[in-house]
């Protein structure tokens, strides 16, 4: 298990609607593959569904409509689930699908930049900051931002 | 106050110890002075300043210790129990109450009020009471004399003095605290030392006193001694142990001294006690021997309600765990030997703890009732008001949870109730009640519920005022209101900001309230009622679940999703297979309603709720309906699919679905995956049922399922030689006979049947009618035998289609042909309803014509028909038009009131069952109204029964009669008008 000051500069990638993305790993609890889900008629859109997490029930938000894409998530027969740890003002456990996930990579001081102004396909109000990474970039989803969305 | 474990229990305790307080001053207060009542609040009042003083919170202790000193004037009979002192007592324990509920500001407090308060009560101390009160408590008062005045020892006991040491045994003298009225049987040993001493040794001699307070603070009441002098082998700490007191109060006895000295023992002459023997310490004791009583009679153990609310969870997880295994081990359950066993002893075993562990949660409703008395004291002091509160099951149980979030609501219609309803006593006077009004909190179980009736005996609920207000307050527009009936008027009590105090009080009639009291109850899955009858009081009541944790629930499936439906809210199931006419589902223009044995149902998808489906509800399948009942409220549910029921354990909505009003929680069912729990009453308000219309459309909505609610009617369907359907109400059909066509008799131009050893004359219906014609070639024949008619024809039919039940909506009047009541489609096909009075008076005009006349009309007479079916209306209104009478009609109850109101009628003609409001309600605004009160009026209904006549007749109609019985209304009519003219 690696320490508390190691992992803040840890992101966990994966990704989404082809594009990847990050996201502290300090707020992931887990990765569930293969899960099931019940959706929830009536909910509002950006809500996919319930699913039992050992008894927890745990909120599926679609990520890919909170991000701004208009099509959200594609549901395909494998699910792979990020699922965030919970906090005293976010009690119930929530998280998202995601295509498939990445791995963890550090960020350093010098390998990234605020995200450039031409990422207008997905809503930048949630994306904090861009690693560069060889050959690939990483859109860092800024958490606050993101709970505030639920 | 580093030690916040510590602090926590102090607060936990001490608020136990207020509510004993609070509990016990106002028992004293109703008069019921027990010693006991006042050593329990003096020595609650007594810990809180122990504790307090251990954490130095001085403003507690300071505030507890002139409450403790007032108290013990009580206690020591000195002063007599006022009003005044429970007053202060009372608000300083409220006080004490604030400074607990917030220690860290306790200390900035201002204690002066209630200081000063109380030494003011406890200056004005008369002496002369100390001997009257000391009576009363039998206290004693000979024995005021000097502690070691005892009495010298017999000879028996020297004896076993020295049997006891020649045996190696000790002798111990023992000080031990008795309670004063325990020593009102001088030298009596109390019996729970007593026990105790015996199980370790003998008791040689016993001796009581009620000393040493003259040594002591004057504040500290009278106390009583007994001293023991045992015998046992036990050394002094080890007795010490067993008895539960400090070694100090023991004394170990001389050996020698008895030894040499057996003939001259004086039992006092040991050593007292080195320690002071300071009150403070010895309530200590009574306290240590108090708690091992309490512990060997209910053996009772703290335990932090977080560990029971983790247990409740484990024992939840370990219901739905065993649900899977069980699903998963069922083919297995005969392949396998023995598997049977172990499944259903798991089953068993985990329904059992299941439900122990959920009654450790459980707590009596008393601690929620036990604040009533002081709440309703304060009110009725406020308002100069005599109220007698009357609890009712303070020992029915509840969750724990629920029990918490009740106070609230239930001290808002407390509250109300003593406000709203109990009038002054003056005006309780003036109305020939007892100046006392009655309020009322009774909790039972019923059905599985806990059903909480709070009820007051006072003016009612006022109707016309809530209409009044909701217009005024553009709640509802005057035509809806005018629709509306007593429940939904009385439902827009909560309505957010509604309220009907006309006079804004201190203590309701703020306008908010009912609507949160309401969605509180909700929130706990509780259902409220409310139920008033003007002048006689108010019933409000609450349903609630035992338990919000785990509740029996049905699953159900639509479009391949499974939702949980609690079974509380479930009714009965209904399957109706394509073609069945019996179980039919029929249309209004959108919606649909189903008849569920004469009542109509609305029904709604739940798919279509829950916006999974645009598509009408397909009639050619199975389709599966949940009748739901929610509160007053019942509807129809369909689902494609009906499974299992489940024990589900609840879990809360997250709160990202907040919003989504069709849900209730969520859970975890037997395959592991989450699911829905339906919420009926959220459900009922998407699919926009009538009962919680909110918008304003509704006038139209109303009107239409005004239709909906009105009465129904029995038709039976036949045919004669024509093609032609005909129609006739089944109330007037007496029997429908098989008959062979060869049995039909010719006399004259008459066709007669032999009828039960009588000439029944019958008839062919089409040779009255401007229909097809043919010559009957059918062989079987049907006879149709009326009743209620004086002369009774028989109606000769072919084929007798069928009976159904329904709403008639008559076509145009393009068959305006005399003995038709109209025309109308019935089962896809056009059908003529036969008016039969009409139609024997075209058969046999001499019966008709000669018997109308003499009651024949008075001309210019108004009456007035109220009648729901519209086929009952349009036939009355006929024969009372015929007859010569002016008529008006009116659809419900309410339209007729207003017509009465505004018109002039002679006599009032009202059906009992109507929409809005019934003919009973009608009657009785009649005859309450100064003006209508003489009103002759006559009863009209199918229901023919004595019983409902008598009722009829009770509520206050004139006359009673059978619906379509032609002569007799117009007899009646005559005679009621003829008690008019008198």
């Amino acid at each position: 298990m690696s320490n508390t000051s190691a992992s803040k500069n840890k992101l966990l990638t994966f990704y989404l609607n082809g594009t990847l993305f990050g996201l502290d790993i300090i707020i992931v609890k887990e990765i569930n593959r293969n899960i099931e889900f019940t959706p929830i008629p009536d909910a509002p859109p950006q809500i996919i569904g319930l699913m039992n997490m050992r008894g927890q029930v745990v909120t599926l938000f679609d990520l890919a409509l909170l991000l701004g894409y208009e099509k959200g998530y594609k549901h395909t027969n494998k699910h792979i689930c990020l699922i965030l740890k919970n906090s005293p003002t976010h009690l119930d456990y929530t998280g998202f699908l995601v295509d498939h996930a990445g791995s963890v990579i550090d960020i350093n001081e010098d390998n990234w930049e605020a995200p450039p102004a031409n990422i207008s396909q997905i809503d930048n109000k949630l994306i904090t900051k861009v690693v560069k990474l060889d050959g690939e970039l990483v859109m860092v989803i800024d958490v606050e931002a993101l709970f505030k969305q639920f | 106050m580093e030690n916040t474990e510590f602090i926590k229990e102090f607060i936990e305790e001490a608020t136990t110890h207020l509510e004993a307080v609070e509990v016990g001053l106002l028992k004293l207060e109703s008069g019921s002075i027990t010693t006991d009542t006042i050593h329990n609040i003096f020595r609650a009042v007594h810990s809180i300043k122990g504790t307090a003083g251990f954490f130095s919170l001085t403003n507690i202790v300071k505030l507890s210790h002139v409450m403790e000193n007032l108290l013990g004037e009580i206690r020591k009979g000195s002063m007599a129990i006022t009003n005044e002192m429970v007053e202060a007592l009372l608000s300083a324990n409220d006080c004490l109450k604030n400074m607990i509920g917030d220690l860290n500001n306790s200390e900035n407090i201002d204690l002066s009020v209630h200081l000063t308060k109380m030494e003011a009560i406890m200056s004005r101390k008369d002496d002369s009471l100390i001997i009257k009160a000391q009576k009363q408590f039998q206290t004693e008062q000979t024995n005021l004399s000097m502690l070691e005045q005892e009495p010298e020892l017999t000879s028996s006991q020297v004896t076993a003095i020295q049997q006891a040491f020649k045996r190696g045994q000790r002798i111990q003298k023992i000080y031990c605290q008795t309670s004063p009225n325990e020593t009102a049987v001088k030298n009596e040993p109390p019996p729970d030392i007593t026990k105790k001493i015996t199980s370790i040794g003998q008791i040689i001699s016993y001796f009581s006193c009620t000393s040493l307070t003259s040594q002591m603070e004057s504040t500290i009441p009278t106390k009583s001694f007994g001293i023991f002098l045992i015998a046992t082998v036990l050394e002094k700490s080890l007795t010490a142990l067993a008895l539960g007191i400090p070694e100090e109060y023991i004394v170990e006895q001389d050996i020698d001294h008895y030894r040499e000295n057996t003939t001259n023992i004086t039992f006092g002459e040991g050593n007292t006690p080195d320690v002071p023997l300071v009150l403070p310490i010895m309530e200590e004791v009574t306290g240590i021997h108090e708690n091992i009583q309490q512990i060997t009679a209910e053996e009772t153990i703290r335990v932090p309600v977080p560990l029971l609310n983790d247990l409740l969870n484990l024992a939840s997880e370990m219901v739905l765990g065993r649900n899977q295994l069980l699903r998963l081990l069922n083919d297995q359950r005969k392949t396998t030997q023995g598997l049977n066993t172990v499944l259903q002893n798991i089953d068993n075993i985990t329904s059992e703890l299941q439900e122990k562990i959920m009654q450790t949660r459980m707590q009596p409703l008393a601690r929620v009732f036990n604040k009533f008395p002081r709440v309703i004291r304060e009110l009725a002091k406020k308002m100069a008001k005599d109220i007698e509160l009357q609890l009712e099951g303070m020992d029915v149980e509840l969750d724990k949870s629920i029990i918490e979030a009740l106070g609230d609501p239930l001290t808002h219609l407390v509250r109300n109730a003593a406000d709203h309803g109990i009038e002054s006593p003056e005006e309780r006077e003036r109305t020939g009640k007892t100046r006392a009004g009655t309020l009322t909190l009774k909790a039972y179980h019923e059905g599985g519920q806990v059903t909480i009736d709070v009820t007051d005996n006072g003016r009612g609920i006022n109707i016309d005022k809530i209409k009044e207000k909701a217009i005024e307050n553009r709640l509802i527009s005057s035509v809806e209101a005018d629709l509306m009936g007593e429940q939904e008027l009385l439902a827009l009590l909560f309505r957010p900001g509604f309220s009907t105090a006309s006079q804004i009080t201190d203590l309701s009639g703020r306008g908010v309230g009912m609507d949160v009291v309401k969605t509180n109850i909700e929130k706990l899955g509780g259902v409220m009622e409310i139920m008033t009858y003007p002048g006689q009081g108010t019933t409000t009541r609450l349903t609630l679940p035992l338990t919000l944790a785990i509740i029996p629930s049905i699953i159900v499936e639509v479009k391949g999703l499974k939702f949980a439906l609690p079974q509380v809210n479930l009714q009965e199931m209904v399957r109706i297979k394509p073609g069945d006419y019996t179980k039919k589902i029929e249309t209004f223009q959108d919606s649909q309603v189903f008849r569920l044995r004469g009542k109509l149902l609305p029904v709604i998808q739940l798919a279509k709720v829950l916006e999974l489906t645009n598509a009408p509800l397909d009639t050619g399948k199975v389709i599966r309906i949940l009748v739901i009942k929610s509160g007053s409220k019942r509807f129809g549910l369909v689902v494609d699919c009906i499974h299992d029921g489940e024990e589900i354990l609840v879990k809360l909505l997250p709160k990202y679905l907040i919003n989504c009003k069709c849900y209730s929680g969520v859970t975890i069912l037997g395959d592991g995956k989450s699911a829905m729990i339906l919420d009926p009453e959220g459900i009922a308000v998407k699919a926009g049922f009538r009962f919680i219309e909110e918008d304003h459309e509704s006038t139209e909505l109303a009107l239409k399922d005004q239709k909906v609610i009105s009465e129904l009617q029995n038709l039976l369907l036949f045919k004669c030689s024509g093609p032609e359907t005909f129609s006739i109400d089944l109330s007037m059909v007496a029997r429908v006979e098989k008959i062979n066509s060869s049995w039909i008799e010719r006399i004259g131009d008459k066709e007669f049947i032999q009828f039960r050893n009588e000439a029944l004359r019958v008839i062919r219906p089409e040779n009255y009618y401007p229909v097809t014609n043919k010559e009957s070639t059918s062989d079987k024949l049907f006879v149709i035998i009326p009743k209620l008619v004086k002369y009774p024809i028989g109606l000769l039919a072919e084929n007798i289609l069928d009976t159904i039940e329904t709403n008639i909506h008559f076509n145009q009047e393009d068959f305006n042909t005399k003995g038709l009541v109209g025309s109308a489609i019935l089962n896809k096909r056009i059908s003529l309803i036969i008016n039969l009075y009409e139609l024997y008076e075209m058969v046999a005009p001499e019966h008709y014509h000669k018997d109308a006349s003499p009651f024949h009309a008075i001309e210019d007479k108004v009456i007035l028909v109220a009648e729901d079916t519209h086929f009952f209306a349009k036939v009355e209104k006929q024969y009372l038009e015929q007859a010569g009478y002016q008529v008006l009609t009116a659809v419900n109850g309410r339209q007729a009131w207003e017509i009465l109101q505004e018109t002039s009628i002679d006599v009032l003609v009202s059906d009992i069952e109507m929409p809005v409001m019934n003919g009973y309600e009608l009657i009785k605004r009649v005859r309450a109204d100064s003006k209508l009160s003489s009103l002759p009026t006559i009863a009209v209904t199918s229901k023919t029964d004595q019983r409902s006549i008598n009722k009829g007749i009770e509520a206050g109609f004139d006359f009673y009669e059978i619906k379509l019985d032609k002569e007799k209304l117009l007899e009646k009519v005559a005679l009621a008008l003829q008690k008019g003219t008198y």
